[in-house]
């Protein structure tokens, strides 16, 4: 039975040393200047505004929908699955 | 045989990267093997490193207070040199605590020697968790060759009353030390008839290095 309760165990191989001084730098001022990574971080991106006929607007819509794309994720697998970029 | 140094200063425009550099071309042009940790988000030694040099210094950028140690680690043989970012972080402490010389490059201001302090604290309190010295060398950089300023004499004076360790060189304010940069080149290569000074530029950067790794 799995009894942890979600509780996430620390890993053996952590630095304890590593912690300590991040510790005392933290209080010397010397503090993680990394922001953490969003999940979904793309890089620079650009806008498309396009109009579509209404079939192949309905198509894309049921096309995202169906494997639960969003639009930006849905035009990049049909651009992968075209070859036109590597997944 | 490694050897970890670190170069670190808490503010922009110390010198770190410029003596990070010009070390490692001295150590390198001496047939000793050099890798550079380019830890400053501008990635200037990584830039260098795309110019034209023959000189066989490996530079490894994108470092990140995650992944430092691990690059510091599977390091071998040869000298380490870590270009620190002009910041407190804990990317400069993790360096910190794998190093084994710190080299805190300073101009003759108050401002810049503040933060050299902020350094040596660190520093000093990192050699309680780690258990061991972490040696350190506090240097001028970016003085005239010719002519020493008062502020200069009275902050090496203070420095030497607080018992710290100044070294005797300092890397000097020099244009041949620049043109490493935009040349993309070495001190040994670059070309005497665009950039003048190179025998003094080369004098002043062995005595530096020859002190630092001595």
């Amino acid at each position: 039975m799995n009894d942890d309760f979600g509780i996430r165990k620390k890993p053996a191989d952590r630095d304890s040393t590593l912690e300590k001084v991040d510790r005392v730098a933290e209080k010397l001022g010397f503090a993680s200047r990394e922001g953490r990574k969003r999940r979904n971080a793309v890089g620079p991106t650009m806008p498309v505004n396009v109009k579509l006929p209404e079939d192949t607007y309905n198509a894309f819509l049921k096309f995202c929908d169906d494997n639960e794309l969003t639009y930006r994720k849905g035009i990049e697998k049909l651009l992968i699955k075209a070859g036109y970029i590597e997944e | 045989m490694k050897q970890v140094i670190a170069f670190a200063a808490s503010k922009g425009g110390a010198g770190k990267s410029s003596t990070c550099q010009i070390v490692a071309e001295v150590l390198s042009h001496h047939g000793q093997v050099v890798t550079i940790l380019d830890g400053d988000p501008n990635e200037p030694q990584v830039r260098w490193r795309t110019g034209t040099s023959k000189l066989p210094i490996t530079v490894i950028g994108d470092i990140t207070e995650n992944n430092v140690v691990k690059h510091i680690n599977a390091v071998d043989e040869g000298y380490v040199l870590i270009d620190l970012e002009g910041v407190a972080s804990r990317l400069v402490a993790r360096a910190i605590a794998k190093a084994d010389l710190v080299v805190i490059p300073f101009q003759a201001s108050t401002l810049d020697a503040a933060e050299a302090g902020k350094t040596i604290n660190l520093i000093t309190e990192e050699e309680e968790i780690v258990e061991r010295k972490i040696p350190f060398k506090v240097m001028l950089s970016r003085t005239s060759p010719v002519i020493k300023t008062r502020l200069e004499t009275d902050l090496a004076a203070q420095l030497e009353r607080n018992g710290l360790p100044l070294m005797r060189n300092q890397l000097n304010e020099r244009a041949a030390f620049k043109s490493v940069f935009a040349y993309k080149t070495s001190l040994y290569e670059l070309d005497p008839e665009k950039v003048n000074g190179i025998p003094k530029a080369i004098e002043n950067a062995e005595a530096v290095t020859k002190e630092i790794v001595s």
